[in-house]
This record gives C-alpha cells, structure tokens and sequence, in this order.
C-alpha cells in the first residue's frame, strides 16, 4: 500500500465516523515512519472538509457531523504531542465565544470542531462573555480571528460591543460573526469582517482570512 | 360565541366568528405591558382578547434538590444554574447532565425518573372551571411547558451527547426515551382523565429544525420521534384534545410526518426560517393542520419599524388566516428587547380582524 493510500484510509475511516479505526491507522502510519502533517493534512483535515460540505449541502446533519468531529478528534489528540514538538504551524489561531447575556453553544460547538477538523488552533472561551472578557481573551492568546456566537436576538447588541471593542483595541484582527439571527448586513453594520451561516462555513471563511492575512 | 367554541371551530377547519388570538412573552415584557396597561396578567391578556389558558396541576412531588453553587434539579434530575445579567435579567443554562456518564441500559434505568403522581391532578376541575369559557391547553402555550423527548434527551446526556448517540448510541436513545415516554403517557392519561373533558390542546415542544434545515435527518425523525408522536396524538384523539406540536426551525420537509402522526396545530411557524413560505404552508398543509404563530420575533418585532409590524402582520394573518385555520400568536414568547410600540402594533392589526 502506498503511503498515500494509507492516508486515505485514515480519511475513509473519519468519514465512516470510527474514530477507533481512525486512531488505529494513524498509530500504524506513525510507526512506519509517515509524515505527521500528511497525516493531518490528508487524513484528517480533507475528510471534514468533505464533512462539512456533505453538512452544507444537507446530505448529513448534527449527529453525523458529531461523530465524525469525534473520529477526527480522537487521530488529533494522538497527533497533538508529536505535532507540537515539530515545528508545523497550526493553519492559524482562532478565539471564539459566545457573547454576552447568551448561554448557548451547541453551535459555537459545531463552529470549533469544524474549525479544529480544518487544521486551526482554537481557544474556546465559553459562554456569556462580555466584551471584556473577549479582549483580556485575545491578548493572552494572540488570536488571527476572533468568532463570535449568539443564538438569541436580545444579545446582538452585545456582538456590536465586542466587536467594537475588539476592534479599537485590536485593529488588525478578524472578527467573525454567526448564530441564527445574525445575517451578512448585520455583520457589516457592526463592522465585523465576516459572517457565516453554517459551521462548515466558518471554516471556509477562516481559511480565506489566513490567505489574506498571510497575503 | 365564546373562546372555547372559537377555537374548536377553528380546529374543526370552519370558520368562526373572528381569528382565535393568542399572546406569549418573556416576563419582562409581561411585566411591561402589564405597567402600560395598569392591569394585572390575566388582566393584559384580556386586553388582547387572549382566548387561550392553561391547565398546570401543582406540583407535590418530593423537594428538588439545589446542588451547590445553585444548581436547580428539575424533576428529570438535570440541573440548570441561574445566570444574573447586567440588565437586571435572569436565565438559566443546563449544568448538570444526569445521564452524562451513561454507557448501559441499567445506567438509564436506575435513573430516578420523574412521576406523574408528583403532580396534583385533584386541583385539575378547578383551574378548568376558573377558566371557564376559554380554549385549554396543556402547559405551554404561555410560559415555558415541558419539553419534548429529543430537547429532554439533549438536557439528559447533554447536547451534544443528546444529539449524536441518535447515530452513536441507538440503545441508550431508546432506553431513555422509553423512561420519558412512560411519563408523558401517563402525566396527560391522569390530567385528560380528570379535566372532565375541558382542555382541548396538547402543547409538545421539540425543536427539530435551525435556522437552514432540520438538526437531524427527515429518517431520524420518523425513526426516533414520530412513532411516539403518534402515541400522544392517539391518547390526545381518545380524549377529543388537539395536539400542538411546536418546532422551531426550518421544518418544512418534516410536515407531512407530523401530519400523518395525528398532529393537527402546528407552532410557532418561524418565518425567517429556510423555506418557512406562509403562501406555501398554507396551500400546501393548510387542509390539514391549524397554525399558530407566524408574527415574526427574530426580525419584525425586535428591529422592524411600528409600520413594517403593521403590514407584515397583516400579511401574515390574511395568508395563513384565509378560509379560518389560523391562532394569532408571536412566533415565539417576546423577547426583552422588543419595543412595546411594536407588540402593540401587531396587537392593533389583529384587533382590525376582530
């Protein structure tokens, strides 16, 4: 088998939601000497790309897209030693919370794990987080983009806050917002720098933002 | 004609003498309006020719316990912890997921589930008599009532757990679901039981949809939810009460389903909802389902002007209210941060149909 092809496998088996397949392969692939970010790259990060569209396009839902943030996870947490003694670089830094006055998270949940399936580093800073907190948040981090959530109407004053804050104290970080009130033109009346209205979305826009930034 | 006779006209799909009306907030706003008005609740919703009241027997069950740090135990043993907001707000968030841990059946068994005997029955014929003459629900049509098997699942294992053991964990879904449905079953057989037939609707709430399409497939739906659907639509048809089945969300597809389970009012009808067309749902479904709701609280009533409240209110009640079949109601309880000015206008315009 070529080494290629045992990576596929590894991406078969996330896409099949067996996270213990998963963790099986890439243990084989690290003794045999395989390269720790082909792994990542091809086995774990191509197959949630592939998740998340199978999500956007509606062929799977939130179960299907858990479980295989869950395979995904379970080959990460054996690749994060090894990948933090290597010199690879995450694809890039993301902080994200939900706002303040709102208490839910399944999907700044959802958000995190498709981000972490897209090769970035995330630091989750929970619930109910007021705009101070957000920027005491990103000066410890050093965050590239800065997600914020909100499911319910009454705290979409709050995002307008936190990104205001944010962004006076922070000019160059991206700030990102999602949640199911919240649509482009409200984002742009913030003055957020983008929106997504599905998680695998927010990674596809947080990619973008890296090739900017890199750019 | 009074309220009771309004709605079941209504639910019988004839039309009665004006558009049944309905009215749901958070208590900030209750309590706003209630100022506004110099009235009491039951006061505010006589203002709006509310025809809709609710049944809620006591509860008399064993003390609920509150776990350190004032985690509140509700009567499935999840505990919700009170969030204080800046405004002088409260909410409360699920802290403490019982069945978190839970690997087995015998895990799900020993649980201590809830007891329909942990609620006053007796006090039942009471409460209908108080409000006699008005449509009877179940707990929820105003205030928060209890939650549906897939929300109480997610409140069980968590969320997330809740969510993907329905791919993941199968076994454990239904044994659980098996512990809710025994409650269920029997809290409505004892409250239709001792309600002398006066209540006339089931309110269910499960949330099956976000904001662009279901949370879960059409396939899970019919195979975890809708058969025991069915089940509370049968017990609800043997008692002549109407089940309510509210589902936020973009639910569209799944229609036909809750139809064909015996479903015959469908809420809150979340217009900014994917595919949520008012035109569509009528034509489509309006022969066999009542809706309830459909005044946008997402968008219109929290930053739409007095005169957009006004014209997309009416829309809304000349389409889904054509031909009868249609409650007049927000499509959601009104948040804290809805001008008064634009509650009263979406009031206003239902008056104009009175």
């Amino acid at each position: 088998m070529s080494e290629k092809e045992s990576l596929h496998k590894i991406a078969d088996a996330v896409l099949d939601y067996d996270g213990d397949e998963v963790v099986r392969l890439l243990r084989r692939e690290l003794a045999a000497g395989g390269n720790v970010e082909d792994i990542l790259n091809i086995g774990l990060i191509e197959p949630m790309g592939d998740i998340g569209d199978q999500f956007t396009d509606g062929e799977i839902f939130v179960p299907e897209m858990l479980m295989a943030a869950t395979a995904m996870k379970a080959g990460l947490e054996v690749l994060r030693p090894i990948l933090a003694e290597s010199d690879a670089e995450p694809m890039g830094k993301i902080l994200l919370g939900t706002v303040q006055g709102d208490l839910h998270d399944i999907g700044k949940n959802l958000v995190t794990m498709m981000l972490e399936g897209a090769g970035f580093e995330v630091f989750d800073i929970g619930v109910n987080q007021n705009p101070e907190a957000f920027a005491a948040a990103v000066q410890e981090h050093s965050p590239d983009i800065v997600g914020l959530s909100a499911l319910l109407t009454t705290t979409m004053v709050s995002m307008r806050t936190t990104t205001a804050l944010l962004k006076e104290q922070f000019p160059l970080i991206k700030v990102i917002v999602g949640g199911a009130p919240v649509n482009q033109q409200f984002a742009d009346a913030i003055g957020a720098d983008g929106f997504s209205e599905d998680a695998p979305g927010a990674a596809v826009l947080a990619r973008r933002f890296m090739e900017e930034l890199a750019g | 004609m009074d309220s009771k006779e309004r709605v079941a006209i209504t639910l019988a799909h004839e039309v009665p003498d004006r558009m049944p009306i309905n009215f749901r907030a958070v208590d900030a706003v209750c309590t706003n309006l209630q100022q506004r008005f110099g009235v009491d609740y039951e006061g505010l919703l006589d203002h709006w020719n509310v025809d809709f009241r609710e049944v809620i027997p006591p509860y008399i069950g064993p003390k609920l316990p509150v776990l350190e740090g004032g985690v509140e135990i509700d009567i499935w043993g999840v505990g919700r912890s009170v969030v204080q907001h800046a405004d002088g707000g409260r909410d409360v968030m699920v802290t403490h997921c019982p069945l978190a841990d839970a690997d087995n059946e015998a895990d799900i068994k020993n649980h201590q589930w809830p007891k329909a005997e942990w609620f006053d029955f007796g006090a039942v014929p009471g409460i209908c008599n108080g409000n006699s003459g008005f449509a009877l629900s179940s707990k929820g049509i105003h205030v928060e009532g209890w939650h549906g098997i897939f929300h109480t699942l997610t409140y069980l294992f968590g969320m997330e757990k809740g969510i993907m053991y329905l791919a993941a964990r199968p076994d454990l879904i239904e044994a659980a679901t098996k512990e809710i449905m025994k409650f269920f079953t029997d809290y409505y057989q004892r409250l239709f039981d001792a309600d002398n037939g006066d209540i006339d609707l089931l309110f269910y709430k499960d949330d099956f949809g976000s904001q662009n399409n279901l949370l879960i497939s059409q396939k899970m739906v019919r195979e975890f939810f809708m058969p025991h659907t069915k089940v509370l639509c049968d017990l609800c048809a043997s008692h002549d009460v109407k089940f309510v089945q509210h589902s936020c969300g973009a639910v569209y597809k799944i229609i036909p389903d809750f139809i064909e389970a015996g479903v015959a009012v469908l809420d809150p009808i979340q217009v900014t909802a994917k595919g949520m067309d008012v035109t569509e749902l009528k034509s489509n479904f309006g022969a066999d389902l009542v809706f309830h709701g459909g005044i946008d609280t997402q968008h219109l009533l929290p930053f739409g002007t007095v005169d957009e409240v006004k014209t997309e209110t009416r829309r809304i009640i000349e389409v889904l209210g054509k031909d009868g079949g249609y409650f007049f109601s927000p499509a959601h309880r009104i948040q804290a941060d809805t001008p008064i000015e634009n509650i009263i206008a979406a009031y206003d315009v239902a008056e104009e149909f009175l």
